[in-house]
């Protein structure tokens, strides 16, 4: 028995698959998200990875942005329940996640036993979603996959003011211009994020701990250094942090596969 | 089991053209040279109709021409003129209409003022918008200054500072009109106000307090139109008996008007969103949500016996009552309604509603223990909504609920 798990994005897609045991047994993660071909693309490597095919699969569950116009799916749910559910199998026990995907930030607070309570998210903005984070790494001439690295050089804090990702750039271009370390800059732009996203989990009132951070932007180390500092508190990252919400999915696919 | 219906409302329909027959009177009484006045929606209406004013309310005017989709227009006209777009879009929309090269017709062409009244009980943007207009056609400004509630209960001499503008206000009418103040026929325009407001609250508690509701407050928008622009009148009156015969008889007979099976009853913050009610309405109701309450409809559900209660109604708006106050009234309706979550609006043009709604809806989810999700919008411009943010904070919402049921 086998249920499978579709996040679709605004930047990527990442499946994920469950056996009757909850195990996870095959993913993908394809840099397309909602409107592309990224969810074909996304289950045609998960199927190939694992042998299995769209026949073998009981129940399917999408979330994501994109998921009201995937029909193939057999039920659709939030982002917000399936991250809580995918988080709640990869680290038990966790009481508020951060999760920072493409174009939203989201605070959600679990109950000890691991079902999503509530949850506050981002106002209609970039300023402190991945999307921000893109355009910093482009204007710093980086990978963002390299931001964590830089981070970590980082001896003197650039403050990054603007919220705004427009406005911030020009920040930022400004700070390259008058010859400031690129690490130092980077830095800034994470602290700019942990201070946003941090605003969200403050609205929930106390966090609850454990924290833990889930979606592509957990991947970034600096982000979690910064939102560490920011909160007073640890935050774990699951290993499979970008696929959460896929594996949620997954799980509620399955409860209705049985 | 409550049985879902759909039925012809007669009280819509009789409210549809009675409220077409107001904007029709105004252009006749502007045609006959009589002054037509603009008034903001919680100024001392009571007013107008002793010295027989015809008066248009463009608040009520701009949502209504938003949810004819004409807003963008009006609104790019205004900001073209030098109207930043973060103020007030029915003030953007009033002003563009305002500066129209043709009839925007749906009848909903309005008249230039001759006099305009204002009460800075909704907003402060209302008193440059009308000083403006004032300048604009150099014509007479009469204000009611309401000081903000600040503490939990209304201050007497608050109350006093309103009462007493009131005869300068008076005065000035009869000047406008050429009218003496007949006080028996204030008496009488008075009454009928009073009693509009009890009906209304009667309505709103009908919906809000049956469970499942015999409606959706969705419907109190509608209703709320005649409320704001012909409080003082026998029509309203009859209208809103109309309505709530037709709530008591699906009541009784255990059916409603809200499409689906109400699995969840939320509480609505924040203006509704005008140019996506038929969105915002679908998809709750595809949800399964039932919006059974709002402190939007609520301005207009004061009932009063006397010159002071009048005061006191128009010292209850919203955007008059600090935080104490606000909780005050928000509490009563979640607990009175039975709500199961709350939905805000975060009408990014209307400050000083906005300003305190998320600490208001910190405390109420404390006190109440209930979720509560906000979505960016306005309550007019339809520029500012994403109905992907829409239904994903609203699905999110509807997951908890469930939760919280299971």
């Amino acid at each position: 028995m086998y249920g499978l798990g579709i996040d679709i994005g605004s930047t990527a897609t990442k499946v994920a698959i469950v056996d009757e045991t909850t195990a996870l047994v095959g993913s993908a993660i394809h840099g397309l998200g909602a409107g592309t071909s990224g969810a074909d693309k996304a289950l045609a490597e998960a199927f190939e990875a694992t042998g299995l095919s769209w026949d073998d699969i009981d129940f399917s569950v999408a979330t994501g942005y994109g998921r009201q116009r995937f029909e193939r799916a057999d039920k659709q749910l939030s982002e917000l329940s399936c991250h809580a559910r995918g988080m709640n199998q990869l680290l038990p026990g966790i009481r508020t996640i951060i999760d920072i995907g493409g174009q939203d930030a989201k605070a959600l607070r679990l109950t000890p036993t691991g079902v999503l309570d509530n949850f506050v998210m981002n106002e209609k903005c970039a300023a402190g979603t991945g999307r921000f984070l893109d355009v910093m790494a482009r204007v710093l001439e980086s990978d963002i996959s390299q931001l964590g690295k830089l981070d970590a050089q980082s001896t003197e804090v650039v403050e990054i003011s603007s919220t705004c990702t427009v406005f911030a750039e020009s920040e930022v271009i400004s700070h390259l211009a008058a010859g400031l370390r690129i690490p130092d800059i980077v830095a800034g732009i994470h602290d700019s994020v942990a201070k946003r996203a941090a605003g969200l989990v403050r609205r929930l009132g106390p966090v609850e701990q454990p924290v833990a951070m889930s979606g592509g932007v957990a991947r970034n180390t600096g982000v979690v250094r910064a939102l560490e500092a920011e909160l007073g508190v640890s935050i774990s990252v699951p290993e499979n942090c970008q696929l959460c919400g896929a594996i949620g999915a997954a799980l509620y696919a399955l409860d209705r596969a049985r | 089991m409550t049985t879902s219906v759909k039925v012809h409302s007669k009280a819509r329909e009789r409210m549809r053209e009675f409220m077409g027959d107001i904007y029709a009177e105004v252009r006749a009484a502007k045609a006959a040279g009589e002054p037509i006045g603009y008034s903001t929606s919680n100024f001392a209406k009571e007013l107008f109709d002793v010295f027989d004013l015809k008066v248009v309310y463009p608040e009520n005017h701009a949502a209504a021409v938003a949810a004819k989709k004409g807003a963008v227009a009006f609104c790019e006209k205004a900001e073209a003129l030098g109207y930043s777009a973060d103020l007030c879009s029915y003030a953007r929309i009033s002003i563009g209409f305002d500066e129209r090269d043709e009839d925007f017709g749906h009848g909903l062409d309005i008249p230039a003022p001759d006099f305009l009244c204002v009460g800075n009980n909704i907003c402060s943007t209302v008193n440059k918008w009308y000083e403006n207009l004032a300048w604009k056609y150099d014509i007479p400004l009469l204000m009611l200054d309401v000081p903000y509630g600040t503490k939990a209960d209304f201050e007497p001499e608050k109350l006093d500072y309103v009462q007493e503008q009131l005869q300068g206000i008076v005065e000035q009418l009869e000047k406008i009109s050429g009218k003496k103040f007949d006080h028996l026929k204030f008496q009488e325009i008075m009454e009928t106000s009073g009693e509009n407001g009890r009906l209304f609250c009667e309505i709103m508690d009908l919906i809000g307090q049956t469970n499942p509701a015999p409606a959706s407050a969705f419907d109190e928008y509608n209703f709320m139109g005649p409320m704001i622009i012909a409080r003082g009148k026998k029509e309203t009156t009859e209208v809103l008996r109309m309505y709530l015969d037709e709530l008591r008889e699906r009541v009784g007979n255990d059916t409603t008007t809200f499409p689906n099976e109400e699995k969840y009853r939320i509480f609505w913050d924040g203006l509704c969103c005008w140019p996506y009610l038929r969105q915002n309405s679908t998809s709750l109701a595809d949800k399964g949500i039932n919006m059974v309450g709002t402190p939007y409809t609520g301005d207009y559900g004061v009932g009063f016996d006397d010159l002071r209660g009048m005061c006191i109604n128009y010292a209850s708006t919203n955007n008059a009552k600090g935080l104490e106050l606000t909780l005050r009234s928000r509490s009563s309706m979640l607990e009175r309604y039975q709500c199961d979550g709350i939905l805000c609006n975060v009408m990014r043009s209307c400050k000083p509603w906005v300003g305190i709604m998320f600490e208001t809806q910190r405390q109420l989810a404390t006190k109440h223990g209930l979720p509560y999700t906000t979505f960016d919008a306005d309550q007019a411009d339809p520029r500012v909504f994403s109905e992907a943010q829409f239904e994903t904070r609203l699905q999110g919402l509807k997951e908890v609920m469930e939760a919280r049921k299971a």
